[in-house]
Parts: structure tokens; sequence; C-alpha cells
């Protein structure tokens, strides 16, 4: 075990984002976003199209280097981690497009995810979580169906006991009964495993009826953040900044300074 | 009968090593995307090591004019455990530091950029082993058992027999390890999406490494393993890697199992094919057995294609980038003109070398055609290149056909060959088809260009001079070689060609072929025929090189086979690609930088009298340049603040554009397109520019 997994609690955050810039060849997609997580939360982040989600978690995976802003884990600062660094230091990201190892079975896929040490116990645990899975445990993960690749790739996720699971587009063509029965494992795993849970979600009305609180991103920048039980009064605000009328958003919550819902007013940043 | 099995059993023993090397180029491939070529000249190398140890207890390093020989027992010869131990790890060490020193930097890199890579490793390694331990063939004492066995009334050696059984061990071995062990899952989880796998933490440069030392040790021991049976030298050992890479592909790079076999029988048939000969008086005599391996490779190839096993984020095929060339006549005129002055300026030896660049110019612009246009790796030019010279050397000198026509008609005569070629790529893409034209190539090389009726044997064929109307085009006139006609002859025909591949690659259809290219599937949807369109580049190209052929037979005046050796095909693809494969800059740059006999060789030569070594410095190079330029040096000269940019803005300051008029858009650039409100019906043009741009 690495000094990192020594708890420097500073915060009481698995993951606290501040002022982080990401972006691809120079260019910045997301800019200065901050955003923090808790033990045993679901966060949801909200945004249209080219919102920047995405990108805000490669970055948060290591997949790709923040130009500016500080990213750390459990009070650690992230930089100059690589994916699988902060992969085996308790990150798991499973990506839009799932990054399953097609050619292997069910098993191996739990398996080869299960670092060195670690036995059997923790899939045994992914398989309470996800008991769909024990049917499909010889077949390869190709063959699979979209709901099962969505499960084995959470699952998958799971093997290595991550502190923070960050799950990517959980909906992208699945079948809504297949989404309502997978956005509660979230739920669980949140509340019996205490892990922290980031979710992007294209479903609005879904994600936040499973995460606590939300951030919604447009154009790049966090526009709206608080518990889902406000914004979920609010829908014409999140319809504003979905279709990225920033003027709308400012309009309505009746703050052009703040960028920001005036709920949570402790984590408002300099504009 | 019994003579037959007899001849299966001998078989195995090449057999043996092939399937070895086959190994561990799995290995590697599944592990770093990297088709090595350089793995052969590791087990040669490893296998001269080992010699050295055996016969005088020196322990040779891999490099030049440094002290590179280490006497390790005072002259006498090491026992053989301590030899095999050394040799092992020697082997192993050197791997790790090419893995760590070339591949890791690459790991992320276009496959075409890795292969460039080996074959920089490949060259250094054997130009460093020529002049370490001379071309000599060297024999030594044999390292298994050999006692006759008698079987069925026949007696053979008994090491081809535990040779064959140490293929079989390692194949199961491996077999066993990377379908049950962690480490094995690891690999082929990262073999198939390496973000994936850097994502539930297993880190993939760790893994390659892990798995770059298990195929050099495999590499270092097969080259052990072959020195009785084979007697060593730099370049046959070195070429072991050729039927080796067939042997990965029947395994289809993924399966150890297929691989060991294909390795075992690709011997056995060789083997055999030499008893079948002197049965069958009416076999071809020379190189049967070394081509039809490759033949066989070849049609089970084509005929069963499936896709290479995929090699998830890097292993996917990157386009090398392309360059949309901007007023093609003017700068085909200035080209020419630049061109006979450094003619005129030039004497001597680096006139000559100076030819030399520009007839290797025309070979790389029918590589800029078919692999940067149209997406197709061809391992075989050389091949084209060398039935163009033959071909024109019968035609113009049995047959008496005059300059001009001979050219053209020999290059013709060289299309339905790249055709032939070419049938493959309809059914293999991307890293087997560079493989499959490796095998086509190295059929080419022993069933043709062995045939002394075609090739003239050892001594070669002449070409007589070209002339026409009288006038002596020859590169020589009795008093001056070489003469200045010659090279204008040169420019002329070949500015020509690259006038015509630019002007391809702005056409209807270098758009058709850049389509193919980026994505076959998309093209097909779009209503672009690709099989037609793939064989027309293969049989265009092809006619390039068959041209360019025939110039290298008029300058050399004799042509012979060795010129057209299968990894001259390598090499050529491996500088055209270095300097830029998608642009006809790429194929200047190769001409004048990158060919061994070309201007800047010859001219660094005359400098600094780099001789012997030249080999050694092009190794090199080549996989520096590869590393620091993975886009190829005429890309990042077409950078911003590039040179090519500023000849482009030197050239239209002298010679000024038209204004644009409407309809005349194709020639206006963006700036001054911006300024002119255009109308809808013409903004496509402008749109395509915009994109090739980026």
């Amino acid at each position: 075990m690495s000094k990192r997994d020594a708890p420097v609690e500073t915060s009481g955050q698995i993951l606290d984002v501040t002022r982080m810039s990401a972006g691809y060849n120079g260019l910045a997609v997301v800019r200065e976003i901050s955003l923090t997580i808790a033990p045993g939360e679901i966060v949801a982040l909200l945004g249209s199209n080219g919102a920047g989600k995405t990108t805000t978690l490669a970055a948060i995976a290591g997949l790709i280097k923040p130009m500016t802003g500080e990213i750390s884990l459990r009070g650690t600062s992230t930089a100059g981690r690589s994916a699988h660094r902060l992969a085996r230091d308790g990150v798991a990201l499973v990506p839009e497009d799932r990054a399953l190892f097609h050619d292997l079975t069910t098993r191996e896929n739990l398996r080869v995810a299960s670092g060195r040490g670690r036995g059997n116990e923790s899939e045994e645990q992914v398989l309470e979580f996800l008991p769909e899975l024990k049917k499909c445990l010889g077949r390869k993960a190709g063959m699979l169906s979209g709901g099962e690749q969505q499960m084995l790739a959470v699952g998958r996720a799971l093997v290595g006991q991550p502190k923070l699971l960050i799950v990517d587009e959980m909906s992208l063509g699945l079948a809504p009964v297949v989404v309502e029965r997978l956005l509660p494992v979230l739920q669980d795993i949140a509340a019996k495993l205490n892990t922290a849970v980031l979710v992007v979600e294209q479903h609005v009305a879904l994600a936040m009826e499973v995460a606590s609180r939300a951030y919604v991103l447009a154009h790049g920048r966090v526009v709206l953040e608080g518990a889902t039980a406000d914004l979920r009064s609010s829908q014409s605000l999140i319809a504003a900044s979905y279709f990225g009328d920033l003027d709308a958003v400012e309009a309505l919550t009746g703050s052009a300074e703040t960028q920001h819902h005036p709920i949570e007013p402790e984590t408002a940043k300099a504009p | 009968m019994s003579a037959f099995l007899l001849f299966v059993l001998l078989g195995l023993g090449a057999g043996s090593v092939y399937a070895l090397l086959g190994l561990g180029l799995v290995l590697k491939y599944r592990s770093t995307g990297v088709i090595d070529f350089a793995h052969g000249a590791i087990a040669m190398y490893s296998a001269y090591v080992f010699v050295n140890l055996r016969s005088t207890g020196v322990l040779e390093l891999p490099w030049i004019v440094l002290p590179h020989a280490i006497p390790l027992t005072g002259g006498q010869p090491m026992d053989l455990a301590p030899a095999l131990i050394i040799t092992l790890v020697y082997g192993t060490v050197l791997g790790l530091l090419l893995f760590l020193g070339v591949y890791r930097p690459l790991l992320r890199a276009a496959p075409l950029t890795k292969v460039c890579a080996s074959v920089g490793v490949m060259l250094y390694l054997e130009a460093t082993a020529v002049l370490n331990f001379g071309t000599t063939s060297l024999a030594t004492s044999p390292i298994l058992p050999s006692d006759p066995i008698r079987l069925a009334g026949i007696a053979f050696p008994s090491d081809r027999v535990y040779l064959a059984g140490i293929v079989i061990v390692v194949a199961v071995v491996l077999l066993v390890v990377y379908r049950f062990t962690k480490f094995g899952l690891a690999t082929r989880a990262s073999a198939e999406n390496e973000t994936g796998a850097a994502l539930i933490g297993i880190s993939p440069t760790a893994i390659a490494g892990r798995n770059w030392v298990i195929a050099s040790l495999l590499a270092a021991g097969s080259g052990i393993l072959i020195t009785p049976i084979s007697s060593l030298d730099p370049t046959s050992y070195t070429l072991f890697v050729v039927p080796a890479l067939g042997a990965a592909l029947i395994g289809r790079f993924q399966s150890f199992g297929w691989t060991a076999g294909a390795g075992l029988a690709l011997g056995i048939v060789q083997s055999e094919l030499i008893k079948l000969q002197t049965v069958f008086t009416w076999l071809p005599q020379q190189g049967l057995s070394d081509g039809a391996p490759f033949v066989i490779i070849l049609i089970t190839m084509t005929l069963s294609a499936r896709r290479l096993g995929a090699r998830g984020d890097s292993g996917t095929w990157k386009n090398p980038k392309l360059g949309r060339p901007s007023r093609p006549l003017l700068t085909s005129i200035i080209t020419f003109a630049v061109g006979v002055v450094i003619l005129v300026a030039l004497q001597g030896s680096l006139r000559a070398a100076f030819m030399s660049s520009i007839i290797t110019m025309c070979i790389c612009l029918s590589l800029v055609l078919l692999s940067g246009f149209v997406g197709q790796v061809s391992l075989a030019q050389m091949s084209f290149v060398g039935v163009g010279a033959f071909i024109l050397s019968h035609l113009s000198g049995d047959l008496g056909i005059p300059f001009p026509f001979s050219l053209i008609l020999g290059a013709l005569l060289v299309v339905p060959l790249g055709i032939l070629i070419g049938l493959p790529a309809l059914r293999v893409r991307g890293v087997s088809l560079a493989v499959v034209t490796l095998a086509a190539a190295a059929a080419m090389d022993a069933l043709v260009f062995s045939n002394v009726g075609f090739s003239g044997g050892l001594g070669g064929r002449s070409v007589p001079p070209p002339s026409i109307f009288g006038i002596n085009l020859g590169i020589s006139d009795g008093k001056v070689y070489p003469t200045i006609t010659f090279g204008v002859m040169l420019l002329v025909i070949v500015v020509f060609i690259g006038y015509c591949v630019a002007r391809l690659r702005t056409s209807a259809t270098g758009r058709m072929m850049i389509a193919v290219r980026s994505n076959e599937r998309a093209a097909a949807y779009v209503g672009i025929r690709v099989a037609p369109l793939k064989l027309f580049a293969f049989a265009l190209s092809a006619f390039i090189a068959g041209i360019g052929g025939g110039l290298l037979a008029y300058q050399q005046g004799t042509v012979s086979s060795s010129s057209f050796a299968v990894f001259s095909s390598l090499t050529v693809l491996a500088i055209t690609y270095v300097a830029g494969i998608g642009r006809i800059a790429g194929a200047v740059i190769a001409g004048l930088m990158f060919a061994s006999d070309g201007l800047f060789v010859s001219f660094l030569d005359k400098v600094l009298h780099v001789g012997q070594y030249q080999m050694i410095v092009a190794g090199i190079a080549l996989a520096i340049t590869a590393i620091a330029n993975p886009n190829g040096v005429a890309s990042e000269l077409a950078g911003e603040k590039g040179l090519a940019l500023r000849f482009v803005r030197l050239r239209d300051r002298i010679f000024p554009q038209k204004p644009p008029v409407a309809g005349t858009l194709r020639a206006v650039n963006l700036a001054a397109a911006a300024r002119h409100p255009v109308t809808p019906a013409v903004v496509p043009p402008v749109k395509e520019k915009e994109v090739a741009h980026g």
C-alpha cells in the first residue's frame, strides 16, 4: 500500500477539483471549473452535448492533463499521475464506450481488473451488486447485450474497490428498462461501500433521482450547481443551461456575478 | 518414401527457428503493435555473441569504433553453459534497451512509424555485425546432441527433433501463460484496449516492456540454436525474419499454436521442395525452396484473409498527414529549373549522386501515390522497380525497341504485376497487407530475380544507353561522366511524374482515393467503387515504379538483381515515410536526404568520410527521424513557419497569382476567398481546401 492511501483528509472530500481548465491541443474545452464529491455521495454532472462533461471526467481520471488548476484525490494532488496510477489509487472511470475487452470473457474482464493481491472476494462482491452478470461469466464480453456490457463495465470498475467511481453516459444506447435497473445499482454501491460516485447522464430526470447534488455545465463552465431537490424545482433553469442560454440562467438565478445557484453560496468561486 | 521423410525431419531445423522467431514477433505485436523487422537481427547478433564466446571467450558489444570486444576468459573458449547464459542475458538486455530507446517513445505512434524505426534498428545491427564480424560464414560446434537416430530405415540428426520439441514446449508454455495467468490477461487486455487497461490500473508500457523482454529472450535463444544448422552470416540471419513473419501472419499475429505450427511447416515445405527438385526436373531449379513458402503465404492470406486482430487504440491504422499541392505547374517548372542549376553546378560523383536522388524520388513518388494517397502499404515496391529495369533491358537490348517507347512499354509491362500484388489488398489491409506484400517481394526475389534468363544471373544484364533523334541521352558520352543531358532527361521525366501525381491529388480521382484511405466502408457508402480504385492505384504505382526501374537501369548501365533484394523495398518505404509519404515534397526529401546513394549522404561521405559506416549512420538516422518526426519531415516543414511555407510565399511573391475571379476559386487562397463573397455554388472547392489544411 502506498503512502497515498494514508488518509490525509483535509476537506473530507474524496475529490476536490479547483478552477481546473482542460482541453485538447492547447484549446480549453472546460474552463476554471470546480467541483467536490464526498464519500458515499452521488453527484451528477449534467449539460448539453459539447458542454465539456467527458473532458472533465478524462482530466479527473488522468487521461488528459489539466492545463491549469488543481485536482486532488483525498487531499493529494493528482498532478503527474498517469491514468493507470490513478486507477490503482482508487479512481475508476467507466468511459462512454465502456472500454471493455471484447475478446476476454466476462470473468476474465473482472479478473484482469482485480490487481495483485485482491482475490476472488471482490469479484464475489461485484456479482452481489450485479447478479445478472453471473449467467454470462463464461461468455466473451463482445457477445453480451448492451445492458450486460454496461453492467460488466460498472462491475469491472468496482472490482478494484475504487474510492471514486465515475460513470460516463450510463444510459447511452440502452433501453429505459435497463437504465432504470442500473441507476439504483449506483445508489446501492454508494450506500454500501461508501464509494463516491460521479455520473454523467443525458437523462436528466433519472440523474436527478439518484444523485444528491448536481453540477450543470454549459460552454465549458459550471453554470449551475446545487442539491438535486432544489434543482428539480427549477426546471426552467436547467432547460436554459442545456440550451446554453447563459443570459437566461443569469436572469433566472438573479445573479450575474456568481454564475451559481444561490443555494450553496459557500462553494461559489470567484468569477 | 523414406527419403521424403528424411527431408521432412531435416526441415524441422529451419522450421524451428522460423517458429521461435515467429512466436517472438507475435509477442511483440500483441504487446506493442510493433511488427519488428529487426527481430531476426537480434537473433543474428546474439548468435555472433554466442559463437565468439564459445571460440575465444570474447564478449562482443553491439557498436563500432568504441571498444566493443571484452575478453572474458583470456582467449580461452568458454564452456557451453556460461556462454549460453551470458548470450541469453545479452539478447534480453539488448531487446530491453531497444524497447526503452526506440519503441517506447513510439508506443502510440502510427504502425508505419514503428515499422520505420524497426527498419532503422535492423539496418544498424546488420551493418554493425558486418563491420565487427565480417561477412564470411562461421560454423560452430553443436549445442544439442546430434547423434543420428534411426527410424524406419533412415538416419537423421537427432538435434532436429530436440529443436522441434523446444518449439512445442515454448509454444505450450506461452499458450498457458497467456491464457491463464494475470500477466497474460493483462497483456491481452491492454492489446485490445489500451485506455481500458489504463483505467483499471494496468500500465500498458510496463506490460509491453515485459513482453518485449520475453520476445528478445526467444530471439536470442533461436539465434543460438540455429548456429550449428545454418552457417552464420549477417544478412542471411537477418533475413530469417521474413519466413518468421510469414509464420506469424498465418497465426494472425495472435495465435501461438498456429504460429509455431506454421513455422515448422514452412521449414518442412522448404526442405521437401529441395527433394522434389531432384525428382521432378521440370520444376524451377533456382529459388524454388526459398520462394514457394511465400507463394503459399500469399495465396492463403489472400483467400482466407481475416483482419489482423485489431490492436486497441494505438493499433488502429493512423494515416500519415497529407499535403495539398498548390499551383503544381508553376512549382514543377521552378523545381525543374532549380534541378538543372544543381546539375550544372555539381560535378563528378556528386552529380551522379544527384541523379541517384532524382531516380529515388521517382520510386518514392510511386509510394506517395499508393501509401500516401490510398493508404495501401507495399513492401514490394523495389520488386516493381526491378522488374521494370530488367524488362527495359530485354526490350531495348534484345528487341531493339527505341528509347521513349522501351521505357514506357517496360513500365506498362510492370502494371499487371502491380495489379497482381494489389489483389491481396482487396482482402487485407493495414499491417497485414505490409507483411503480405513483403512475402510477395520475397517470392519475387527467389523465383523471378534468381532466374538467370530473366535477370542475367550474378553478372546482371546490360542496358544500352537511351538516345532520341540521334542525340545520345546516356549517362556517359565517352568523355564526360555523368552527362548533363542524362540528368536533364531524368529531371524532365521525374518532374513530369511529380506534376501528374500532384494533379491526381487534387482531381476527383484523388479525392476518391483519400476517401478510401480514410474509411473504405464510408467511401463505399457514398458510391465509390473501392476495389477498382485500389487496383488502379496499384497499377499506377507499379507504372511509376517501373519508370523508376528503367531510369535506374539507364543510370547503372548494368542491372543486377542484388539491387532489388527484399529489404531494399523496406528501406525505400521507410525513407519515404520518414520524409513524408503524404506529400510530393516527401518524395523529394527522401531522394535528396535519405537515399543511401543520394546527394546528402554522398556529400556527408565526401566531407566526413563516413564510408564504411554509412549503413550504421543511415540506420540510426532513420530510427531517430521516425521518433522525432512521426508525421514525416515534409509535414514538419509544411507546418507554421516551416520551410515549405516560406517557399510558397517566395514563389507567390515572384509569380503573383491573378486576382480572384468567380469560377477560378480553386487557385485562390482562403484569405482571398474570405475577402471576396462567394456564391454558394462555388463554395465546395474552398471548403475542401480548408479541410486539407487541417
